[in-house]
């Protein structure tokens, strides 16, 4: 039965994430970006409200929430700040892998370090697709039974702050690898210190150098189509969760512009009187509510387990950055010079929202790839 | 006097129709089906009414495959036959479930039409 | 909870009403444009199967099994949501045809919200399979009034048993075939909207007269009206809710808002029927590029690009109307929903098309369906609001927590 209606509980989660956003996130979020990370005040409430675990499974003391109340929360929370949101330690974009194969052996230790409940931040690196252009240079060589990797990874999330990595990289035969490493005292793989100024600076984005970091067999979590098929899943998720937090900050920014315009006066009149402002807002409000239920449609098709939900993620996804791009532009263009400043959030949203769609896919190769699939096996548009 | 349809059991109302559509075959000529009528109710029950040839057969239970199945409440039903009821409307109410084929389903709206039932009950 | 499932009542909507618009609608459809008419045979052998344009036709059945089973089961409303589902169904197959089905159309809304119990009877009860096709309308737009009604320059005079019509009504659809219209007109254009009145005229009334049909861009098959009324008398009993509907106005809404109020209804079923053209065309351009494209290079590239922008689109336009009908169906205000809908895929449905005939190229211009769809889509960003005046009613909405009329 067709139904926009949250449940109770995810309206009572999303009230404390909304009240989080507002108290504790949105007033600290400059100081975050200008210190380059989440301030441990901060980080200590989001774990002891348990907002860092709302995707690891019930057997790791995560809160196993389903993809539909996450987005709701981490779009509530998002409504805060993006750059806190996304620089928040613990198993980040891991805990989808996570939460498909919690027993695989491979995880063990990562599960065993964060056992009392203080996850060590984990960043994933995908640098399977052969096709993305940009100087990629990790490359898995074999090594008897295991694998060597070598070279210099383009920038990711949480990179920076990495005690474990994710990484999915392709062997030499073209084959996927998907590899966990956990940093030990021998470890050679280490965070390139880099000149990032657009956003998301306090998510701790890094490229990450790999000097022959030598892989063992039991920090191989799958190859090959296994590979393929657990990265797809995993990524379909986190394509839904990164969607919700972006939904979540096109909320702000709409709900931010619609009080300055209803505010500030010229020619005599608050600006929300003119149709170039106020038809502005409402192709923002509408956007945003596109983005949402379009990201909504995915979260539940990927919790029932149908296969269009992961196939339709990508797509999805590109929807929701084009919207992010258009609804935080105008959120500055709106406010005029003082949009364009720092006593103002919205400028910072921008860049933000820039950088977030920098690092999640490009839009049209996205779309691109959403297209081939539709030409490939025919999915019914008719739900 | 004659009877009204509340007065027939299910079985001999199905007996009836099978006399109305092969002693006016038009409306069925050229249609080669099975429709599956499931009635639900104390004294519902599952018949077929098999097409083929210009020719109706009525049968109890499940014995072949149908092509298109529909189901409703007993009353439903008598509502269906005396015209009362327009099938496509429910349809769209839901009071009138349709699996398989919906184009037979629709057919059966039509042919169960051209027949005053009345008439022969 | 959240869900976008659909029920299994409202799937067999969906297939029922897909079945009928792809084998009765979609023979017909180039015939039909060609024509300028949906024949009138046609319109005989529909009417009997009893699919109506109209949200009263689904759902929320009076005459439920619960009744008789003694127990009261109280069932959630999806009036909205059905009619939503099958009218996307309807566009699919043709828009045009779709506006021509018999019923009481966009004068059903008004005369069901507003009318006397009496009125209710005698309007809507003509409609039925038994009988010869009939329609209602809805005359709003004058030449100098459309969404602002204040504008509306049709008069009433009070005479002895009724009013006197004086006025000339524009783009009424199906006003030339309807057995009455809905009429909106004014007491006293000083009294702005306290002055308005609802009649419902009946064809064949003297002084009532359809001056011309309009020749259009697209949904050529859909009759399109001018009204005149000359001195056309219209008897107490047609005022739309009767006198005392008008007298203790102070703080009650006044009928004729309430007769506006169908907006907020009819509006999604306007999205749903552009929705529905928009997927027409994708899903036709779509199957050709699979046969027909190479299955590499800039084409197919361009293609598949496209083609998931145009799918993204469609669906979001969907779920923005399916938010709407859910809000009517759970009783919630949905203006600002109404108009969000409406105004995104009246849009999109022409973008949609639009982009299927770029991947057509010029072959496109030739006797296929797309051109059609285009030119029939661009109505749905004009009709029952222009996109502007969606615009205007969501920013009105949004400001509204501030304290703003905009």
């Amino acid at each position: 039965m067709i139904s926009f209606q949250p449940t109770e509980e995810e309206s009572a989660f999303v009230d404390l994430a909304g009240g989080v956003a507002r108290e504790r996130i949105r007033p600290m979020a400059t100081e975050c970006e200008q210190e380059r990370r989440v301030h441990p005040d901060l980080v200590k409430t989001m774990m002891d409200l348990g907002f860092t675990t709302l995707e690891l499974p019930h057997s790791w003391g995560g809160l196993e929430m389903p993809l539909i109340s996450q987005t709701q929360i981490w779009g509530a929370l998002s409504h805060g700040d993006l750059g806190v949101v996304q620089g928040l330690p613990g198993a980040g974009d891991g805990a989808s892998l996570i939460r498909l194969i919690p027993e695989h052996p491979a995880l063990q230790s990562y599960k065993a370090a964060g056992a009392d409940g203080d996850w060590p931040t984990v960043a994933f690196l995908q640098a399977a697709d052969g096709e993305n252009p940009g100087l990629s240079g990790v490359q898995a060589v074999s090594n008897g039974s295991g694998y060597v990797l070598r070279g210099i990874s383009l920038p990711f999330r949480l990179a920076a702050f990495a005690d474990s990595l994710l990484v999915a990289v392709n062997d030499p035969e073209g084959e996927t690898l998907l590899l966990w490493l956990d940093r030990r005292e021998d470890s050679r793989w280490h965070a390139v210190e880099g000149d990032y100024r657009l956003g998301l600076l306090a998510a701790g984005c890094a490229r990450v150098q790999f000097e022959e970091e030598v892989i063992t067999s039991d920090q191989v979590i799958a190859r090959g189509s296994e590979a393929r098929e657990l990265l797809s899943q995993a990524q379909a998720r986190i394509y839904v969760l990164e969607a919700a937090k972006e939904v979540g900050l096109m909320e702000a920014a709409v709900s931010y512009t619609a009080e300055y315009t209803s505010q500030r006066k010229a020619f005599g009149q608050e600006i929300a009187k003119f149709q170039g402002v106020s038809f502005t807002l409402a192709d923002m409000a509408i956007e945003t509510r596109t983005s949402r239920n379009l990201l909504w449609q995915t979260a539940e098709r990927i919790n029932d387990g149908d296969s269009t939900g992961k196939e339709a993620a990508g797509g999805m996804l590109s929807r929701v950055h084009r919207s992010l791009r258009f609804v935080t532009d105008s959120a500055v263009q709106l406010l005029g010079g003082h949009g364009y400043v720092q006593e103002f959030p919205v400028e910072k949203w921008m860049r933000d929202a820039q950088a977030q769609v920098s690092l999640y896919g490009r839009e049209g190769e996205l779309l691109a790839r959403r297209g081939e699939q539709l030409l490939g096996d025919r999915v019914p548009t008719g739900t | 006097m004659d009877k009204s349809i509340d007065d027939y059991t299910l079985e001999e109302a199905w007996g009836k129709i099978e006399t109305a559509l092969n002693e006016n075959p038009k409306p069925i000529e050229g249609l080669n089906a099975v429709y599956q009528f499931d009635i639900s109710g104390e004294e519902g029950g599952t018949y077929q009414l098999h097409l083929s040839n210009n020719k109706a057969k009525v049968e109890k239970g499940t014995s072949s495959e149908a092509d298109c199945t529909l189901q409703m409440a007993l009353p439903d039903f008598k509502e269906l036959l005396l015209g009362k009821l327009n099938g496509t409307a429910a349809f769209m109410s839901g009071r009138l479930k349709v699996k398989g084929n919906i184009g037979l389903a629709m057919k059966m709206d039509n042919i169960l039409r051209q027949y005053d039932v009345q008439e022969h009950i | 909870m959240i869900s976008y499932k659909l029920s299994p009542h409202q799937q067999q909507v969906k297939d029922v009403v897909h079945w009928f618009a792809e084998n009765e609608m979609r023979p017909l459809s180039m015939e039909a444009d060609r024509l300028g008419k949906v024949p009138d045979d046609w319109l005989n052998k529909i009417n009997q199967l009893g699919i109506q344009l109209n949200t009263s036709s689904f759902g929320d059945d009076k005459n439920g099994r619960e009744k008789e089973s003694g127990k009261k089961v109280k069932r959630e409303r999806q009036a909205n949501r059905l009619a939503v589902i099958a009218t996307e169904e309807l566009g699919w197959g043709d828009p045009a045809i779709a506006l021509t089905l018999p019923g009481p159309g966009l004068g059903g809304p008004p005369v069901q919200s507003s009318g006397t119990p009496e009125q209710k009877q005698r309007f809507l009860s003509i409609f039925s399979k038994d009988e010869p096709p009939r329609w209602g309308a809805y005359a709003l737009t004058e030449p100098e009034a459309g969404s602002d009604v204040s504008g509306i320059r049709t008069t009433a005079q009070k005479t002895a048993g009724g009013y006197i019509l004086n006025g000339q009504k524009i783009f009424i659809t199906n006003g030339a075939r309807a057995s009455w219209v809905v009429v909106f007109a004014t007491i006293d254009r000083s009294l702005g909207r306290a002055g308005h009145r609802a009649f419902v005229v009946e064809k064949g009334t003297p002084g009532f007269s359809c001056t011309r049909l309009a020749k259009k861009m697209g949904i050529r098959a859909s009759e399109t009206a001018e009204l005149l009324l000359e001195d056309c008398f219209v008897p107490e009993d047609n005022l739309l809710g009767g006198e005392s509907y008008y007298e203790n106005r102070g703080s009650s809404p006044s009928g004729f808002r309430v007769a506006m109020k169908t907006f907020d209804n009819t509006r999604p079923i306007v999205a749903a029927m552009a929705i529905g053209i928009a997927r027409a065309a994708f899903e036709y351009t779509r199957d050709l590029v699979q046969k027909e494209y190479p299955k590499h290079g800039r084409f197919y590239h361009l293609a598949s690009e496209k083609l998931a922008c145009a799918e993204l689109e469609i669906e979001a336009a969907r779920l923005l109307t399916w938010e709407a009908a859910w809000k009517a169906d759970i009783g919630q205000p949905n203006a600002q929903e109404a108009a969000m809908c409406k105004a995104y895929s009246g849009k999109i449905a022409l973008e949609v098309c639009a982009g299927c005939l770029e991947l057509l190229g010029p072959a496109g211009l030739d006797g296929q369906i797309v051109e059609k769809l285009y030119r029939d889509a661009k109505i749905f960003d004009i009709f029952e609001g222009t996109n502007q005046v969606q615009h205007l009613i969501t920013a009105r909405h949004l400001y509204e927590p501030y304290g703003v009329r905009v």
